[in-house]
């Protein structure tokens, strides 16, 4: 039986439910288990108390399923029949029963977990649940920390209903993390907190007559006026800080020099030392911050401050502007929160990162929240500080200290403690004015009910509000305050069904009859775009449309989606999305072997962000999705570049860069998420590498092995060591069935060869950046598929999959991303409009818009 | 020019520079007392007086003469297990030489040798549903000996801690400690939690040391009855909620809310629970020693603080059943950097490349770290008196630690450590081999890949269930009968 047959009768299977379809099983099964086992398991004898003749061939309902599963396994591995038996079942013949019953208990799982096609009720997932309290509370911070790990389903994706489970520990936290958060801005102090506030001039440091230097680790030589490189300096004049006990914030800069104008500090980007042209090629990191894993010469210029409010909003004010390096080379800012935690013990975290162009002097202001930082220190007399730097990498390029570009500083204010009104925006967000403040009931009523709304995601009924009134009502009594009872009752919204799972139920009491598939309302469609493209809740846009009845539009949908995917927040489903599509996770579950590669396991980040990155840029850049299998840009930043070998990137963050065919980068496929994803970490793996093309980019994931058969065996002692790659493949391969399948599997995955367990390229007969005890032996991509097409190499593959499987490619992007949307397993009846997404697709030339609108737009999407 | 950012952006940002730099998580803070004040304690109150006036309000089992504990360790991928002829036999083939009370540790157990005569191993013994499954498969049916299976459908059952808990339970504030050092719950034969409720699902592991501590030693809330009381109004409004969107659902749907109402059901449990523990202030101990942000990328230092979590868990009587998982199968997740500790990579490697140079003793020095940590435990447990009773801790703790597969991920002869629980009639200083057959008693000793792991069975094993029912029989609990056991090991 071949693929497309299985595949095409699979999608006939699906909707019956009694399999070992009645067909295979009279037409392959019986007449093969006549033939071959029933002499020893039937009537007459019941070897190992066996008898396959009475066994129930309906998987679902039937309750023999396990022991088909047995009898799969045998004939599967050759261990039955017997050796000695008689007769032997020809390889077709054993193949044939191996792709039947293999169909049969694919159909099977598919009847069981099937939801009739129609869209269930699922819980909020982790990040779903983090991102929906920000929007709702209008508060950053990191929610679902705490939150259990969380599996994803067996298509890759966690928003299934399938695997969202609750437990007690659940409902305990989601309890503790909603009360803890109301508790920060409703229980705020009725004073307006009093703000610490610091302005540093920096060229202080550079005046003829240093300052006096406070502290730090003094040495004589740091003293002489020439070649000094860090000083710490005593902000006397321009600081307030709310309790005269606190220490005098200081400022530093480390490896800065004066600007032209004298006006400033002058930071340039991070690079190694070059010796020509560079004043601080000999004070390397002196009175400098160190043990901080940056690398070269960094200049920085950071303010430290004592006893710093860490748990409130900061505000940041920069004058600065750019000192352009050569070939249009220009800075950036980066900008941290951190604090010392013991002697050379620092932490912190990047608030911003922005490339900076204007060579005007320009005022750039910031809000953050301290408490997403490490930002506060353990002890009064260690310092929390700001730090900034210029974030430009010369990488591979070869800028030289007078080429790089740098940043001129002109002052900085920092203000802890910053609010613009207060109480804060969000207290009064829940806490709102209103004629009825002073009735504590009716004030009571507004403030649930108006919660309640944007927490449930659509109008409330009188009936729900009224529950949750008697709850307030009946804890106002044990409660301190109107606050305290606000608090709880408020919590108890955030932990209830209609806050934590996305639901579409009926309007009426349905007991236990299945409904018909019906339109979605304009609020559950709000909520089921929302969380497609933002992993979040409808914003007030959405709720207006929604509440006028106007967003099941075709036209108003078509705008929102436009909105919404050049918003933001759609970074949420760049991120998500690609995440679970591409089995990212997957990076972070394997370990660089260091006996293989000098590697640092935190780089394993670059390779997740340059994937999210690039899908986000498909999407920004409405590309094609024939962008995923093969691309003229990469989205690289330096240290990525490094890593890839790509010369004459410099810059900062992930930028879209031009590429040409000498990189052998271009696409998902040549991402070291995947490459990496799919190694041993040590070696390539192209049976791994094989399955994700095939799972991912062809939805076409191919049987599973029989279970548990052995992984790739590792080259164990001298002899296996010195196998070629091909040479394993085949002993892992011993078995026939085994070889059927790896035919099927193994060549999509032996084209990657050339790309190590890294990612990185390499050919012929050696790999120059494996350690030589690790060679590997010979590098050959060529390889043939199960069609007979021959494949010369990755570029091959690529060109194969954008033409010969053009459609499969196309139909699997689109179910993916349908999945995804629907947070459901496709089944059959979504069939006929993935046909006509494809069809549209197709048609706006593979449009990644047209794809999203089109899903959109689709019947599974818009019902019930 | 002006620009001006309401939001966190950071999220925006690239992970260039700032962003690859150890970045710390900062939590939301859930306890509003001032945790220094715990950081200052003094130590155990030994006295523990709070305890007097609980045993007589709960009419509960009198701590000093009935007090039985649990606890249940697991290694994932298996031991060493070198054929007799190979150089690497005597020192690290990690079942000890030798039976009964004539063996001899090998240098893979020989940290317990001090406490020997608390100890027994056991060979022979293995769920017999996972005989012919690949080890990797395994873990979830360690403690319930579900035949869960190597594919297909996934039905698991009851784990034997939570057996214990639910009679145990009832004397201590926690019924249960689930740890693992991956968290979770994982997935259907990828467990990272070692128990299963009696409806056979997971219950979540914790994996931090700071959540760990605070949930058994830090109050949440100055008037902790207030709290509960309002706990409770707000989990039966969660019910009725539940309850009433539940009537609007279909049949599909009503099947997912079922498990949330379930939740909230269980929860509920556990605030009756707390209910009546509210008047029974929490012990004060010293946390001086212990970091409780320690991560797994700090193995040795990892495992230590969550040995010593359990064992102040045990010591102030907040929970007498614990579990933790030390990793989960297949090398997948941070647990395979456990063997940094001893100067390794990745654990589950050292499993395959045992036929290198050193092989074996590299895998059997991974595994004398975990018997020097296990040891040390005990250890303590032993130097720990019993409050107000006789005897030690460790007389009146049941520990097993073990993995669900021998030689190269084969699911047969468990490596099986009891130690402990002589007051509860455990006989020890042995090294009990069950079964029949090959007198060896090392199916697939020496083998270099997993090829075999279903291979023919030529050695007849007990099934592990039996010690599990000799195990809950000495805890007290009734039964006879666990999983698919087939009777008790009259020689534990």
């Amino acid at each position: 039986m071949t693929n497309s047959i299985s595949t095409s009768l699979l999608a006939f299977l699906v909707s019956i439910p009694a399999v070992a379809s009645a067909g295979s099983y009279e037409t392959v099964l019986r007449p093969f288990l006549a033939k071959y086992c029933v002499s020893c398991h039937g009537p007459n004898k019941q070897k190992a108390d066996l008898r396959l003749d009475r066994l129930d061939p309906d998987l679902v309902n039937g309750s023999d399923a396990d022991m088909w599963q047995e009898v799969l396994d045998l004939i599967n591995i050759s261990e039955m029949p017997p050796k000695d038996a008689k007769s032997q079942p020809k390889r077709s013949e054993r193949q044939a029963i191996v792709d039947a019953l293999t169909l049969s208990f694919r159909q099977a799982m598919k009847a069981r977990r099937s939801t009739g096609g129609r869209n269930v009720i699922r819980r909020l997932t982790a990040y779903e649940y983090n991102n929906t309290l920000r929007d709702l509370l209008g508060l950053d911070l990191q929610y679902a920390v705490d939150l259990p790990p969380e599996s994803s389903a067996k298509e890759g994706f966690k928003n299934n209903s399938s695997v969202l489970g609750t437990s007690a520990l659940h409902i305990e936290y989601f309890e503790r993390i909603a009360r803890s958060a109301l508790e920060r801005i409703i229980l705020a102090p009725t004073k307006q907190p009093t703000p610490y506030f610091v302005r540093v001039e920096p060229e202080l440091a550079f005046k003829p007559e240093p300052a006096p230097v406070t502290t730090g680790k003094q040495t004589k030589k740091q003293r002489k006026p020439k070649r000094r490189s860090g000083f710490g300096y005593d902000i006397k004049g321009d600081h307030f800080v709310p309790d005269k006990n606190v220490k005098t914030p200081l400022f530093r800069i480390d490896h800065g020099e004066p600007s032209a104008n004298g006006d400033g500090v002058l930071l340039a980007g991070n690079r190694p030392s070059d010796k020509v042209g560079d004043p601080f090629a000999v004070d390397r990191k002196i009175g400098g911050s160190q043990g901080d894993g940056r690398s070269g010469y960094q200049p920085e210029f950071r303010i430290e401050m004592y006893e710093v409010p860490h748990d409130a909003p900061v505000l940041v004010r920069i004058q600065l502007s750019a000192v352009p390096g050569k070939d249009d080379a220009y800075p950036r800012i980066s900008f941290e929160l951190g604090s010392f935690r013991g002697a050379n013990v620092s932490d912190q975290k990047e608030a911003a990162n922005i490339e900076i162009r204007s060579t005007e002097p320009a005022v750039y202001e910031f809000v953050v929240h301290g408490a997403n930082f490490p930002f506060q220190s353990n002890k009064p007399s260690r310092p929390s500080y700001f730090r900034i730097f210029n974030d430009y990498r010369r990488g591979t390029s070869q800028l030289t200290y007078k080429e790089l570009p740098k940043l001129n500083i002109d002052w900085v204010e920092i203000k802890c403690n910053h609010y613009d009104t207060w109480p804060s925006p969000q207290k009064n967000a829940i806490l709102f004015a209103s004629k009825s403040r002073n009735d504590e009931s009716a004030y009571a009523r507004e403030v649930i009910a108006r919660f309640m709304a944007r927490a449930y995601r659509r109008p409330v009924s009188d009936a729900e509000v009224d529950r949750k009134i008697a709850l307030f009502q009946k804890l106002r009594t044990q409660e301190a305050s109107f606050e305290a009872t606000v608090i709880s009752t408020l919590t108890a919204v955030l932990c209830s069904s209609n806050f934590l799972l996305i639901s579409e139920p009926e309007e009426t009491v349905v007991a236990n009859v299945a409904t018909e598939p019906r339109r979605l309302n304009d609020y559950e469609l709000a909520s089921r775009l929302s969380y497609f493209l933002w992993s979040s809740m409808p914003d007030e846009t959405l709720f207006k449309l929604a509440a006028r009845e106007q967003l099941h539009n075709s036209d108003v949908l078509l705008t929102q989606v436009k909105r919404m995917i050049a918003d933001p927040k759609s970074e949420g489903f760049s991120r998500n999305f690609a995440a679970q599509w591409l089995d990212l996770a997957g990076i972070h579950r394997l370990a660089v072997n260091p006996e293989y590669f000098d590697f640092k396991e935190k780089d394993k980040v670059l390779f997740e962000q340059e994937s999210i990155q690039f899908v986000h840029q498909v999407l920004n850049s409405n590309l094609s999705i024939d962008t995923f299998i093969d691309s003229d840009f990469a989205m690289l930043n330096p240290a990525l570049a490094k890593h890839y070998r790509i010369s004459g990137i410099g810059g900062g963050s992930f930028q879209q860069h031009t590429i040409n065919k000498e990189h052998h980068r271009g696409g998902l496929m040549t991402q070291a998420s995947m490459l990496f994803g799919n190694s041993t970490g040590s070696e390539t793996h192209p049976i791994k590498r094989g399955v994700w093309v095939l799972e991912r980019m062809l939805d076409d994931p191919p049987a599973p092995p029989p279970p548990n058969v052995p992984d790739l065996p590792e080259p164990e002692g001298k002899d296996l060591a010195n196998l070629s790659l091909k040479e394993r493949l085949v002993e892992h391969a011993q078995v026939e069935s085994c070889r059927d399948c790896h035919a099927k599997i193994d060549p999509w995955g032996v084209a990657f060869e050339n790309y190590n367990a890294l990612g990185q390229w390499r050919e012929g007969v050696s790999d120059p950046l494996v350690h030589r005890a690790h060679q590997a032996v010979n590098i050959d991509p060529s390889t043939q598929l199960k069609s007979g097409k021959r494949i010369q190499n990755l570029d091959d593959l690529k060109k194969y999959i954008l033409t010969e499987k053009k459609p499969q490619f196309r139909t699997a992007v689109v179910r993916k991303v349908m999945a995804y949307s629907l947070g459901r397993y496709l089944e059959f009846s979504d069939r006929s409009a993935i046909d006509t997404i494809c069809e549209s697709v197709e048609h706006e030339n593979e449009s990644f818009h047209t794809l999203i609108e089109q899903i959109v737009l689709s019947e599974p999407f818009l019902t019930k | 020019m002006r620009l001006s950012f309401v939001r966190d952006f950071s999220h925006l940002t690239s992970p260039s520079g700032g962003r690859m730099k150890k970045v710390s998580t900062m939590k939301i803070s859930f306890s509003s007392i001032d945790r220094r004040k715990f950081l200052r304690g003094t130590g155990v109150a030994l006295a523990l007086p709070w305890f007097e006036s609980f045993t007589e309000f709960a009419n509960g089992a009198k701590r000093n003469t009935d007090c039985k504990r649990l606890a249940c360790f697991y290694m994932p991928d298996g031991i060493p297990v070198p054929r007799e002829d190979d150089p690497a036999f005597n020192d690290w083939s990690w079942f000890p030489h030798g039976r009964g009370k004539d063996f001899t540790f090998t240098k893979c157990l020989e940290p317990l040798e001090p406490i020997r005569d608390d100890v027994t191993v056991l060979g022979g013994l293995s769920h017999p549903s996972a005989r012919s499954i690949h080890g990797h498969s395994n873990a979830d049916q360690f403690l319930t000996g579900a035949p869960t299976g190597g594919s297909g459908e996934y039905r698991n059952s009851i784990s034997i801690d939570q057996m214990f808990a639910a009679q145990a339970g009832e004397h201590t504030r926690i019924s249960s400690l689930v740890l693992s050092t991956d968290g979770g719950t994982g997935t259907p034969r990828g467990a990272q939690t070692m128990s299963f409720n009696r409806k056979g699902r997971a219950i979540p592991a914790e994996h931090k040391p700071k959540r760990i501590f605070d949930m058994l030693f830090v109050k949440s809330d100055d008037d902790a009855a207030r709290r509960l009381a309002i706990s409770k109004s707000v989990l039966d409004d969660l019910m009725a909620d539940a309850q009433s969107l539940k009537k609007t659902l279909s049949k599909h749907d009503q099947k997912t809310l079922a498990e949330f109402l379930q939740s909230v059901r269980d929860t509920e449990v556990k605030v009756e629970k707390a209910k009546r523990w509210m008047n029974i202030p929490l012990p004060t101990v010293d946390v001086d020693h212990l970091k409780l942000d320690v991560t797994p990328e700090e193995p040795r230092n990892y495992l230590q603080t969550m040995f010593e979590l359990i064992y102040l868990a045990f010591k102030t009587d907040s929970t007498r059943v614990a579990t933790y998982q030390f990793g989960r199968e297949n090398g997948v997740g941070v647990s395979d950097y456990l063997a940094r500790a001893v100067g390794f990579n990745l654990t589950h490697q050292l499993t395959h490349k045992t036929k290198e140079p050193g092989g074996w003793k590299n895998f059997g020095t991974y595994c004398r770290f975990l018997s020097e940590e296990y040891g040390r435990f005990a250890s303590r447990l032993k130097a720990t008196s019993e409050v107000g009773g006789n005897g030690n801790m460790l007389d009146n703790t049941v520990l097993l630690f073990g993995s669900a597969s021998s030689a190269f991920h084969l699911s047969r002869n468990y490596p099986l450590i009891l130690v402990g629980g002589k007051n509860m009639g455990f006989k020890h200083g042995q090294f009990l081999k069950y079964g029949q057959g090959n007198e060896k008693n090392q199916a697939d000793a020496g083998a270099n890949s997993d090829r075999n792991w279903r291979s023919e069975m030529n050695y007849e094993e007990i099934p592990l269930s039996n010690l599990f029912v000799t195990m809950l029989q000495k805890l007290g609990v009734e039964t006879d009968s666990f999983a698919d056991s087939t009777g008790t090991l009259a020689e534990v």
